[in-house]
């Protein structure tokens, strides 16, 4: 095979070439290109072009950079950062799936009792005492809330006048936000005050919350869905959690604590 | 809490891997600052979707494609910048038929790469810079390997045609010799 006998149909393609540089074409293609190459003039140049460039890239150096501390450090803090922001983002949307579910189960609620179950006499029991937690014994579990995504956070929610969980309206705090984590136990109880990292704030209104202050609400603290007790008190970074059972300030300590 | 910090498992895989993951971007990117911002932003895009992470390929492999794309994404808005022309390179350094033909060489390739197509130009870096093989190509740019030979191609060829042009017009100044290679018709 010579040059002068190839017809331009025969000429290798440019794509098959590059891949010949690479080692990259296929079996049988590469060994029909390498003969081609090996007796067509033109191709050869086309070939070599190829491999010039190709070889251009290999002389680049390496640019070795060693590695800077500082760098790597706020590089991990704003991921950590991000996978946070991440959390809340997925508990925002969970909250609107919590309200649209919440409406749609009382809208349904609302149907039954007013219309009443065909043959059946309309129930006479208030809706929300069916509901309602009773937080007074250390016993007493309200409903869980669902936010077990938020792994090593607190969550404070204020709950409803039915005694239900009011998840859109609460609080996350990550254990970064926690820079202090003190339990004075009392009896059954602890009182669990937290204190957190300056430039933080709860978010919270700052005022007695036993439900008889002026915003008539009590909060509850969750973590991992599970309550632990009731928020007595907040300030702009700390809060005060009344929790009922030894348990589970252990578990608030494990989950918050440093 | 310093100590605590330290004990976040997410904190420690990042930490560990931060060397690995800048050194991708580095390879990609051949500028500090470039390939700091470069790895920060795949080690953030790391964190939020390692939740998502289905394991049906190794850690090592997915956080190798996120870094590799984080590089590619910084290039791509380092690219919206002027363009240094072709020939200015050359000009700065001296550069001469007597000069070191490897040293313009590598020049030269970087300022054509900001001229060819960005998709070429993605798949000549991965293919060179990181040295990885087609189907490796294929799956950091999430394109068939059929695409990616075909950029190779078509991205070597628009090289060697603007370095011929950029060259004395015989395209032997720069240590080009053979690079004559038929235009794209």
């Amino acid at each position: 095979m010579t040059s002068t006998q190839h017809d331009p149909s025969d000429h290798v393609a440019a794509e098959v070439l590059s891949a010949l540089v690479d080692g990259e074409a296929a079996p049988g293609e590469g060994e029909r290109a390498r003969r081609h190459v090996r007796a067509c003039p033109r191709c050869r140049a086309v070939y070599e072009g190829l491999q010039a460039v190709a070889d251009a890239f290999g002389t680049a150096p390496d640019p070795g950079m060693p590695i800077d501390p500082a760098s790597r450090e706020r590089a991990v803090h704003h991921a950590v950062s991000a996978r946070d922001g991440a959390w809340h983002e997925k508990l925002r949307s969970r909250r609107v799936s919590l309200v649209a579910a919440a409406a749609a189960v009382l809208v349904i609620a609302c149907v039954v009792v007013v219309g009443g179950l065909p043959g059946a006499p309309a129930p006479r029991r208030p809706l929300a005492a069916a509901h309602r937690p009773d937080y007074s014994g250390p016993d007493q579990r309200a409903p869980r809330c669902d936010v077990t995504g938020l792994s090593r956070s607190i969550l404070v929610v204020p709950v409803s006048s039915s005694g239900d969980c009011l998840v859109k309206s609460g609080t996350a705090i990550s254990a970064r936000e926690v820079v202090g984590l003190t339990t004075a136990r009392r009896g059954g109880a602890s009182d669990v005050t937290l204190n957190l990292r300056p430039g933080s704030s709860t978010g919270l209104p700052r005022e007695p919350l036993d439900g008889h202050g002026p915003a008539m609400r009590r909060y509850v603290a969750v973590v991992d869905g599970r309550i632990l007790g009731s928020v007595r008190a907040t300030g702009k970074r700390r809060i005060e959690v009344v929790v009922r059972d030894e348990r589970d300030d252990r578990l608030l300590e494990a989950a918050l604590g440093p | 809490m310093a100590a605590r910090r330290g004990g976040d498992p997410l904190e420690q895989l990042l930490r560990s891997d931060y060397e690995r993951l800048f050194t991708i971007c580095r390879r990609l990117l051949r500028d500090r600052e470039a390939a700091e911002d470069a790895t920060q932003e795949a080690m953030a895009s790391i964190a939020r979707n390692l939740a998502r992470f289905d394991q049906k390929s190794r850690y090592s492999t997915w956080s190798y494609r996120i870094a590799a794309n984080a590089a590619l994404d910084e290039i791509r808005r380092r690219r919206r910048r002027p363009v240094v022309p072709l020939t200015e390179d050359a000009v700065e350094t001296g550069a001469s038929p007597g000069a070191d033909c490897a040293l313009v060489s590598t020049l030269t390739v970087r300022a054509a790469l900001e001229r060819i197509p960005r998709e070429q130009a993605e798949a000549l870096r991965l293919r060179h810079h990181l040295d990885l093989e087609y189907a490796e190509i294929a799956a950091v740019l999430g394109v068939p390997v059929g695409t990616v030979r075909s950029r190779i191609a078509r991205g070597r060829k628009a090289i060697a045609s603007l370095l011929a042009e950029g060259g004395d017009g015989e395209g032997n100044s720069s240590g080009w010799a053979g690079v004559k290679v038929e235009r794209p018709s």
